[in-house]
């Protein structure tokens, strides 16, 4: 085995040389279906915004959007696990500060305000574009780290049907169907998703005395769902869609490392969630008008038994926790392209949360709405400048304005340089859990403050066919005040408030290489990013914690991506770093103070068969090649290295 | 030596990558790769993890103050703290530095032994002991339902209370084995022994259908409980006085349903010899404690406060005030008649210990692990 990753090892390392060290041959090589995305939206854009490599996305296309990230983007994803919880610290800020957004509508829960990253798999969206600090205004208000966007439903051009089927070690399997049909002007799109896993790894367990190998128990997890879309084309300029997003998970939740050994635990949750949205669409010449509505639900069981420990019948904790909510919104949407390099858009919207839950007194709801205007001006070729305002009602009163103005400049008619700056103020609710959870929810609670500013520099050059360079570097800096945390009242329950001062800034960086030459395609990209983001509150002045790092906030993270492919061949390597992490606020360097940091590499090698009418696909995966023992968080075991099989059959 | 080894690396990172040939007309420059080559022997470099605290030495930990931080719920994190009351000698960590182990998850209480030390791991369902001069581990039992406190009652014998069983553990701490659990019909807390009985508060109220308002007693001879006394709501700590007279401190419970109380009980007659109540059903009173003479006590109620046993009210002006920064969680009076109380920050910070005189000036104060939660000291 060593042998094996060593070679591989000095492939890669050949893998610069290949353009470099030879005769240089530049030949046309006609892909075959291969959708290549850049990593820049916009170069001129006044934000910075990132589309999802495909070629990352289709290699990571059976796991979930928390995987993604962590391969893809600087954001930090908070793990517990494989299969288990994950969340997002965007920018160095909370999980409830980054929004996701299906469709145009946001799917986090109205109870915590977050997204479960790992309950999103990324067979359900062929798009997802992240939006940073500022940036995110354009599509939602409150995401003070930044927005995640997805989107499905692409143009569906003629019959097609793909199947995966994956085998993975830890009894790990994973099926994605995907059925593009088109009957005249109406198209249908499915995709299904089924996934489960025994996830019964094992680790070496140095939190038990004596220290000894185990297997991780009670950590099975499934997903499974389906996407339906169908897209009606009633004439040229209109166009009716439908889309539902149904999906039903369950996992166990596993014991700290240190209890591995002891107790009789039953702990585990289910969720199902149904997404809905009926849009219309009318597109002429400069004009789009979109009118959307859609209903949510999700239905939320958690449940914990536990037994005494020498008496398995004798149950003596019993929490059966169920949390219901119900969210419908209603968006329209008005894009005209002015005379004089003016374009104006514009925004209604309403949106409905009720939830249920076992932890509230009764059932609370609240209502949101919101109007949105945009002006975009291009100067020149050289100046674009975006002016936004967005205005919110909730809870019977108007939030303060959120204004936007950013500025893009290319400095160089010759070259494809784009500096560009903005800043903003953006404003978060509460969530409802912060409202009305039972007992410390606080109705009192205000919304959270971000005053954002963004510097950033966007470069790219095409050589040549065999050589395309892209460049992009962010300064960003944001001042987030009345930060809602939970912290002890003079009860002896815990209760929100809004007593954090936080100030998050850093750069981020990336840059990507790709092209074809001698046969081949390549792509190289690595991104990195410096997160400092610390607690400036007057509380934390007093307490002696101010100026450190937040728990759980990398200050470095970084990673790099390289893809080959050669005729039916291909090839992958990512290589995730993420820096070390505090777990208090204690500035001391305890062990449990601080994570060590860690890198993750995996690669996988493919290959296809084409037939006449249809093709095939094999693909094989190596995870954490270097089988490095880590902890994304404390005392929660990962698995080291491990194996993933995938053979996929597509029509043509 | 790390910059030396950095140049090494970077040396051998330019040989095996970088030491290809760069042909002329080359679209993509040496320098670009050169570049991209550093960057990634950067990234390889900041990789590197760090190393834990080293761990320390077998030797003897004299005139100590141990302290037992819970950590977080689930997060594995308690801890135990060494402080040298003479030397002011501080060793965090002491447990994990010792055995390259952690404590576990949720350390509750901790117990000085002839010889050895036992705690409390709550949610790790353990009791550790340890050698009281090294820290060394010693034995272990991990087939608890969810201990709480411990007590010895004979040389070879210890109690353990249960937050969710509705039974004591009788174990043995020789070669810490179960020797038998004692139904008692509701969960207990505090344990005291008193002229073979054992006084055990019922604080929570979990898993049982009595209300969690009882002092019981247990024969240790038959092991059966023989008495009980009415109390207040949520007993969550307990002393015996000078005059033998047990007293009993109520919360009121979890939702303040009742005054807060004191109760005083004749620990052979078990009768109720005075109870006295707090004015305000919103506080939450805890930690009572009492100093070595016996005739003083002390309790946490957001600022700490002392009253004579022989007071006929709760003390309304503070010993020790907390004021709005800290977060008093825990209170032990030593063997010096000096008080210790444990801040426990914002329960995500490494707390404080604060040393005061028995009249309340400060005499030092420092660091302990995340929610200090009890206080031993060694002779």
């Amino acid at each position: 085995m060593l042998k094996t990753i060593k070679h591989i090892l000095i492939f890669i390392s050949l893998l610069p040389s290949l353009p470099a060290g030879a005769q240089m041959i530049f030949d046309t090589l006609n892909l075959e279906e291969m959708v290549v995305m850049s990593n820049f939206v916009e170069r001129s854009s006044t934000t910075k915004s990132q589309q999802i490599d495909t070629l990352i996305k289709q290699d990571l296309d059976h796991l979930d959007l928390g995987e993604l990230l962590r391969a893809e983007s600087p954001i930090f994803v908070k793990s517990y696990g494989k299969g288990s919880l994950a969340t997002a610290a965007f920018r160095g800020t909370a999980a409830s500060h980054t929004k996701v957004l299906w469709n145009d509508f946001e799917i986090n829960s109205p109870m915590l305000g977050q997204v479960d990253l790992s309950l999103v798999p990324n067979a359900f969206f062929d798009q997802a574009q992240l939006d940073y600090g500022g940036s995110s205004i354009k599509s939602t208000s409150g995401a003070l780290g930044g927005a995640i966007n997805l989107y499905s439903g692409s143009n569906i051009s003629s019959n097609k049907v793909e199947l995966n089927q994956g085998f993975g070690s830890f009894n790990t399997f994973t099926t994605t169907l995907k059925v593009n049909l088109k009957f005249k002007q109406i198209t249908s799109g499915t995709s299904v998703y089924l996934n489960s896993s025994e996830n019964s790894f094992s680790y070496y367990n140095n939190a038990v005395i004596p220290p000894e190998w185990q297997k991780q128990e009670n950590a099975s997890y499934y997903n499974r769902g389906f996407v339906q879309e169908f897209d009606y084309l009633i004439s040229e300029h209109h166009s009716v869609k439908v889309q539902s997003w149904n999906q039903w998970n369950y996992r166990e939740i596993p014991l700290v490392m240190s209890n591995a050994e002891v107790g009789n635990n039953e702990e585990h949750q289910g969720d199902f969630s149904s997404r809905n949205i009926v849009s219309y669409k009318y597109k002429k010449s400069r004009t789009v008008v979109e009118t959307k509505a859609a209903w949510f639900y999700d239905d939320m069981n958690y449940l914990l038994k536990t037994t005494a420990a020498t008496d398995y019948e004798d149950t003596v904790t019993f929490i059966n926790s169920t949390n219901k909510s119900s969210s419908g919104f209603f968006k329209t949407k008005l894009n005209r392209n002015l005379s004089k390099g003016w374009i104006i858009s514009a925004e209604l919207s309403a949106s409905l949360f009720s939830v249920n839950s076992n932890n509230y007194n009764g059932i609370k709801s609240r209502e949101n709405y919101g109007l949105y205007l945009k002006l975009n001006k291009k100067f020149s070729e050289a100046i674009v400048m975006d002016f936004l305002l967005r205005q919110q009602y909730s809870e019977h009163r108007f939030l303060p304005i959120i204004p936007f103005l950013g500025l893009s400049v290319k400095p160089l008619k010759q070259e494809e340089i784009y500096i560009r700056a903005s800043v903003n103020l953006n404003y978060n609710l509460p969530s409802l859990n912060d409202l009305y959870w039972f007992p410390g929810g606080s109705p009192e609670l205000l919304p959270e403050e971000g005053m954002q500013f963004d510097l950033g520099l966007n470069y790219a050059k095409s050589f040549s066919e065999s050589f395309d360079l892209g460049f992009d570097i962010s300064f960003y800096n944001s001042q987030i005040s009345n930060w809602i945390q939970w912290v002890p009242s003079d009860y002896r329950y815990w209760t929100a408030r809004n007593v954090e001062s936080v100030h998050a800034r850093g750069l981020e960086t990336s840059i990507s290489l790709s092209g074809n030459t001698r046969g081949f395609f390549y792509k190289f990209s690595t991104q990195y990013s410096l997160n400092r983001s610390t607690n400036e509150s007057e509380k934390a002045e007093n307490a002696g914690y101010a100026g450190r790092q937040l728990i759980y906030v990398p200050l470095q993270s970084a990673n790099l991506f390289i893809y080959l492919k050669h005729e039916q061949n291909s090839f992958s390597w990512n290589t995730q770093l993420i820096g070390k992490r505090n777990t208090s606020l204690d500035g001391e360097t305890l062990y449990s103070n601080t994570l060590p940091a860690y890198f993750l590499s995996s690669m996988s090698i493919g290959r296809k068969f084409g037939f006449k009418k249809f093709g095939l696909n094999l693909r094989i995966k190596i995870n954490n090649i270097f089988n490095v023992s880590y902890q994304a968080i404390l005392w929660r075991p990962m698995p080291g290295r491990y194996l993933e099989a995938f053979l996929g059959f597509n029509t043509k | 030596m790390f910059k030396r080894f950095t140049k090494i690396i970077l040396r051998k990172f330019n040989n095996l990558v970088l030491g290809m040939s760069c042909g002329t007309g080359s679209i993509i420059n040496c320098t670009t790769i050169k570049t991209l080559a550093v960057i990634i022997a950067i990234l390889l470099i900041f990789g590197s993890c760090d190393k834990n605290q080293a761990p320390l030495p077998v030797g003897e930990l004299e005139h100590a103050v141990f302290i037992v931080n819970e950590g977080n719920f689930t997060a594995g994190n308690a801890s135990l703290t060494y402080y040298n009351q003479e030397t002011d000698e501080l060793i965090q960590q002491v447990f994990y530095r010792k055995n390259n182990a952690p404590l576990g998850d949720v350390a509750n209480s901790i117990f000085i032994g002839t010889g050895y030390i036992f705690i409390t791991v709550n949610n790790s369902h353990t009791v550790f002991k340890i050698d009281a001069k090294t820290g060394i581990y010693n034995a272990k039992i991990d087939q608890l339902t969810s201990p709480r406190n411990f007590l010895k009652i004979d040389e070879g014998k210890a109690l353990v209370s249960d937050l969710y069983e509705n039974k004591l553990t009788l174990i043995n701490i020789d070669d810490m084995t179960i020797l038998s659990k004692i139904n008692i019909g509701r969960t207990s807390e505090n344990l005291l022994l008193k002229n073979n009985e054992v006084f055990i508060t019922n604080w929570s109220a979990y898993n049982q259908e009595a209300e969690n308002n009882m002092l019981m007693v247990l024969n240790i001879q038959s092991m059966q409980i023989v008495d009980s006394v009415v109390v207040g709501k949520e007993p969550n700590s307990m002393v015996i006085d000078k005059d033998d007279n047990i007293w009993v401190l109520c919360s009121g419970g979890f939702m303040n349903e009742e005054k807060p109380g004191l109760w005083k009980i004749h620990s052979s007659t078990h009768k109720v010899l005075k109870t006295l109540e707090y004015d305000d059903i919103g506080t939450s009173p805890t930690d009572l404690a009492i100093n070595p003479a016996g005739d003083s006590l002390y309790f946490i109620n957001k600022d700490v406060y002392s009253m004579s046993v022989n007071d006929n009210s709760i003390p309304v002006t503070p010993l020790i005030v907390a004021g709005e920064n800290l977060n008093f969680y825990t209170l032990a009076i030593s063997n010096k008649n000096q008080i210790y109380v444990g801040d426990a920050n914002d329960y995500n910070k490494s707390g404080d210990i604060f040393r005061y005189s028995a009249e309340g000036k400060l005499i030092t104060s420092f660091k302990a692990g995340i929610i200090p939660g009890d206080i031993a000291f060694i002779e």
